[in-house]
């Protein structure tokens, strides 16, 4: 069910992207976007009732991996939002480069390309 | 404990005050997360951008100006490739001492387990990337606020640049 | 020979690394190193011909550590990737002056190899992601490198199309994980080829 929720989530960005002119809105709506897959990516290594995935001095190592919530998807979550910072840092650099040639954020009066 | 600098360009005095005070405690806690990344959560990104934050804090209150007098602009681009290639030279490191690449050749004794020396490769590793995180964001939020754009003339079509180092 | 698989990856990002660092005093150092890269590069995967190989990172066996993985279509795709590159390179000598950063091309377009060799050669599918995305970033930048009008809402409109691609390839992997629990991509297709076929894995191939 709450794996629907994250879904939405993706929906709704794409929604921004596809449906705004503002070209700040559409990054938004990409960010929305992968907001939602990282949501999905972590809460797929939930374990109901578990713990955080730190090991404590002294603790039985069968015991904890019994009851530790699944790393792995959290350290491909971190490596993502990497990636993702730098789409966005690109993303923001040629909006203000855009806006100096073009003059304006609105994306229908970029139409210089043909095709 | 009035600074040269304190009349000219950026915010006010109570900002740039407590911006000197600061810029030390945060940079000396990105340090901590970057060291620890092998036993809390953290590491090296993670501590590159509490890093980061201490230098653009630093920007936002004194100017460009004043940040380049902590981290000179070249600086920072020479440090970029400087923590990128240190990181690439630890994982051939591994291929020299005998083994794969990318291997964690420094062994721990049980004695170490859950303390700092337990890190092995990933100490060197995380230090390099904050290094790296650091300088890059630093001067992407150099290169993204240091450009301003004025617009003139009717219709937004004729575009003037003004370069405006505050 | 037996360290080659990463030196294919390895070393077009220590020369996208390098050629920043020297560039403004010996101009050129870019040419030099990008051509020279991707010679060499053209010819370690000449010299893969024939071969197959599968070689553990880190020294993790294969539950635990990510592959790269050597076979048939990985040496085709390299042969491709590394000779185009080359020629593009070799191109570009002449063709960049036109530009006046061209040390900022070079380093580009190192990343953008190392990232497609990366893509090839891996056996991991979120090493697999990794790549593709540097690659991708690299060729954003690349195609918005004059900084004319029409570049720039190229540039623009192809990040977004790319970013947006890119989400849902890593909706995809999430699917996949949580359907077989492992990234290893010969894992998958056992998984997948002892009938673990169900909705969500359909949904995400």
């Amino acid at each position: 069910m709450i794996y629907a929720m994250c879904l939405v989530l993706v929906a709704v960005g794409l929604y921004g992207v596809l449906a705004k002119k503002n070209i700040v809105k559409i990054v938004i709506g990409l960010m929305i976007m992968e907001y939602g897959v990282h949501l999905l990516l972590i809460l797929i290594g939930y374990r109901g009732g578990g713990t955080f995935p730190i090991m404590r001095p002294g603790q039985d190592a069968a015991a904890y991996a019994a009851a530790a919530v699944d790393p792995l998807p959290q350290a491909l979550v971190l490596t993502s939002i990497v990636i993702s910072l730098g789409v966005l840092a690109l993303l923001v650099a040629l909006c203000i480069k855009l806006y100096e040639k073009f003059g304006t954020f609105d994306v229908t009066e970029m139409r210089r390309l043909k095709g | 404990m009035t600074g040269p600098e304190d009349r000219s360009a950026g915010m006010s005095l109570v900002v740039k005050t407590v911006a000197r005070w600061l810029k030390g405690v945060i940079f000396l806690f990105g340090l901590y997360i970057v060291l620890y990344g092998h036993l809390t959560p953290g590491g090296g990104f993670a501590g590159g951008v509490i890093c980061a934050a201490a230098f653009i804090l630093l920007t936002l209150a004194y100017g460009a100006r004043g940040a380049y007098r902590h981290l000179p602009r070249p600086a920072a681009e020479k440090l970029d490739s400087l923590g990128a290639l240190a990181f690439l030279a630890l994982a051939w490191l591994g291929v020299w001492a005998g083994q794969v690449f990318f291997r964690n050749f420094i062994g721990t004794s049980p004695e170490h387990y859950f303390r700092l020396p337990s890190g092995g490769i990933i100490i060197p590793c995380n230090l390099a990337i904050a290094v790296k995180v650091t300088s890059s964001l630093f001067l992407v939020f150099i290169m993204l606020s240091v450009l301003h754009v004025v617009v003139t003339g009717e219709g937004g079509r004729r575009v003037a640049r003004r370069r405006h180092e505050p | 020979m037996s360290h080659v698989l990463p030196i294919m990856v390895a070393l077009p990002l220590a020369g996208a690394f390098i050629i920043p660092l020297f560039s403004r005093r010996a101009t050129w150092l870019p040419d030099a190193v990008g051509n020279g890269v991707m010679v060499c590069l053209t010819g370690l995967s000449f010299g893969l011909i024939g071969r197959e190989s599968v070689y553990h990172m880190g020294g993790w066996p294969t539950p635990l550590g990510i592959d790269l993985r050597l076979d048939g279509l990985t040496v085709i795709l390299l042969v491709a990737v590394n000779g185009i590159g080359l020629c593009a390179s070799l191109f570009s000598v002449s063709y960049m002056e036109l530009y006046t950063s061209k040390f900022r091309y070079y380093s580009l377009f190192l990343f953008m190899v190392a990232g497609m060799n990366g893509v090839v050669i891996t056996g991991d599918i979120f090493n697999l992601y990794v790549f593709m995305e540097i690659a991708a970033i690299a060729s954003y930048a690349l195609v918005a490198f004059g900084g004319e009008q029409e570049e720039l809402e190229a540039a623009f409109k192809y990040a977004v199309l790319g970013g947006v691609a890119s989400t849902l390839i890593l909706l995809g992997i999430a699917l996949v994980y949580m359907v077989t629990g492992s990234l290893n991509m010969a894992q998958i297709a056992a998984h997948i080829s002892t009938g673990g076929r169900d909705a969500p894995l359909l949904l995400a191939m």
